[in-house]
């Protein structure tokens, strides 16, 4: 299995896509906080730096692509035999990509909640505004942001094992993300457990942050990463039962 | 001696498409065995059922020591290059390599001489995307080699090679054979398998129409052309009168 890791996380390393969208989370991060920080008149229940790092939620939409696209890459570039031909079990194939990916996204997820933690907290002191959170409250926070990308990424590697169709699992996920689970938020009742229990509300109640415009009845940080992990659980076995069980024609 | 590989009684339906159809032939190590067939003929499924990518509806295909799935050490046991343009096209032809090293845990030394071997050190820190098909096919060349395989199986390695190509690719492969190695190798080349094999298996419609050493199968049609054989088995519809 280690020599299996190693093989991953030489694939990740090895491409432009894992460093573009790297690059492209944190820029995203960076900028957004920063101009949260400096702009925000967040009042409501939870804490004026939790609303703005809520936007280091992206890290976790990030995750899911990246994960999605080390499968289906494999596909699209049919380097998917290759691979099966070294490891005829495939199951251990899609656990090495697993645990490569969802290593790389806690680093990225820890790395991108600490780095916006470091640019709102001056910020809002240099305002005068209260953070809200303690010491132990931050900590939390990036841990929780850390394991949330890191369950993301793993939630990528199931879809993508299941969607073997890079264009049509991208899409899905981001279907779901940003078109499917902000609609049905509006239905009465219905929204509010979608707030909960979609992918978006999940991500930031692993994190301890807030949604996005800033939601906050969300699941607190362990049982929400519980639940994501459970999702990320489902994906994963059927992905891999649809993996050993398929013919290689590509 | 068991042969290198056995494929007996092997059957494989797509939906109502049968794409091989009770085929059997075996493959003898330090021997090449060209594999000719038109396209569609079901080649390519055969060589995937062999290694384990697809799974048979009937019979078996085997290697000396098992199945592909059950050869304790695969990429050590047969070597496969089932299609040239297979590579991530960002990706260097080095990093591809030694992606493939990583995972069969053979040292990424091998994997540099492999590329000097193949004619493509120079070559080896341009992305893939960039590489010929011809440039292509020697680098899948060099993963079949990793790990010093006893058994090659090459689907259309000859594909997109230049005349230096193809001369440089039979030489490869006499090599390999004479070291006793197994190799079995598809192609529709057929001026080019008749300087390159010893024994052929002909198919057609997924069944096997002839399968012996050319020798005798040229010996056996005095005045014929292996153009002309296959033509004829392959239902050409003039094969005969030619």
């Amino acid at each position: 299995m280690t020599a299996l890791i190693r093989a991953e996380a030489r694939k990740l390393r090895t491409t432009r896509t894992f460093w573009l969208l790297a690059i492209g989370a944190f820029t995203l991060i960076a900028g957004g906080v920063t101009a949260t920080a400096i702009a925000t008149t967040y009042t409501g229940p939870a804490s004026p730096a939790r609303a703005t790092l809520a936007l280091a939620g992206l890290a976790q939409t990030f995750a899911l692509l990246a994960g999605t696209l080390a499968v289906t890459g494999e596909y699209r570039h049919k380097t998917i035999s290759s691979a099966i031909l070294i490891t005829p079990r495939r199951t251990p194939l899609l656990a090495a990509k697993l645990i490569t990916l969802a290593a790389a996204g806690l680093v990225s997820g820890v790395v991108a909640m600490g780095a916006a933690a470091a640019i709102t907290l001056p910020v809002l002191a240099s305002r005068h505004v209260a953070s809200g959170i303690n010491g132990a409250d931050l900590a939390g926070i990036i841990v929780g942001g850390g394991v949330a990308t890191a369950l993301c990424a793993a939630l990528g590697v199931g879809v993508g094992a299941l969607i073997r169709n890079q264009a049509g699992a991208v899409v899905t996920v981001l279907f779901l993300l940003y078109v499917a689970e902000p609609l049905l938020g509006f239905i009465p009742h219905v929204g509010a457990v979608i707030q909960q229990y979609g992918l978006g509300g999940l991500a930031a109640g692993t994190s301890g942050t807030t949604q996005y415009p800033a939601v906050t009845h969300l699941l607190s940080q362990v049982p929400a990463a519980a639940v994501l992990a459970a999702y990320a659980t489902v994906a994963l076995v059927a992905g891999a039962v649809l993996l050993r069980q398929r013919d290689i024609t590509a | 001696m068991r042969p290198a590989i056995e494929v007996a009684g092997l059957t494989k339906r797509f939906g109502r498409t049968v794409a091989v159809n009770n085929l059997s032939f075996t493959v003898s190590y330090g021997r090449i065995t060209g594999f000719l067939g038109p396209n569609g003929a079901g080649k390519t499924t055969a060589l995937r059922a062999l290694l384990g990518l697809i799974r048979p509806d009937s019979g078996a295909a085997t290697f000396a020591s098992g199945s592909y799935a059950e050869l304790r050490d695969p990429v050590r046991a047969v070597g496969a290059l089932l299609d040239a343009s297979a590579v991530h096209p960002g990706r260097t032809g080095r990093d591809h390599l030694r992606i493939m090293a990583a995972a069969a845990r053979v040292p990424d030394s091998r994997a540099d001489q492999l590329l000097e071997r193949v004619g493509l050190a120079r070559a080896a820190g341009q992305r893939a995307g960039g590489y010929s098909l011809g440039m292509r096919q020697r680098l899948g060349l060099a993963a079949t080699l990793l790990g010093d395989p006893a058994v090659l199986v090459l689907d259309e390695p000859a594909n997109g090679l230049d005349p230096q190509g193809i001369r440089w690719l039979r030489d490869q492969l006499r090599i390999l054979a004479a070291e006793g190695r197994a190799v079995l190798v598809s192609s529709h080349v057929l001026a080019e398998v008749a300087q390159t094999v010893d024994d052929v298996v002909i198919i057609s419609h997924g069944c096997s129409v002839a399968q012996a050493p050319l020798r005798a199968l040229l010996a056996a049609r005095p005045g014929r052309t292996l153009e002309d054989i296959y033509l004829e088995l392959t239902g050409y519809p003039n094969g005969e009168s030619q």
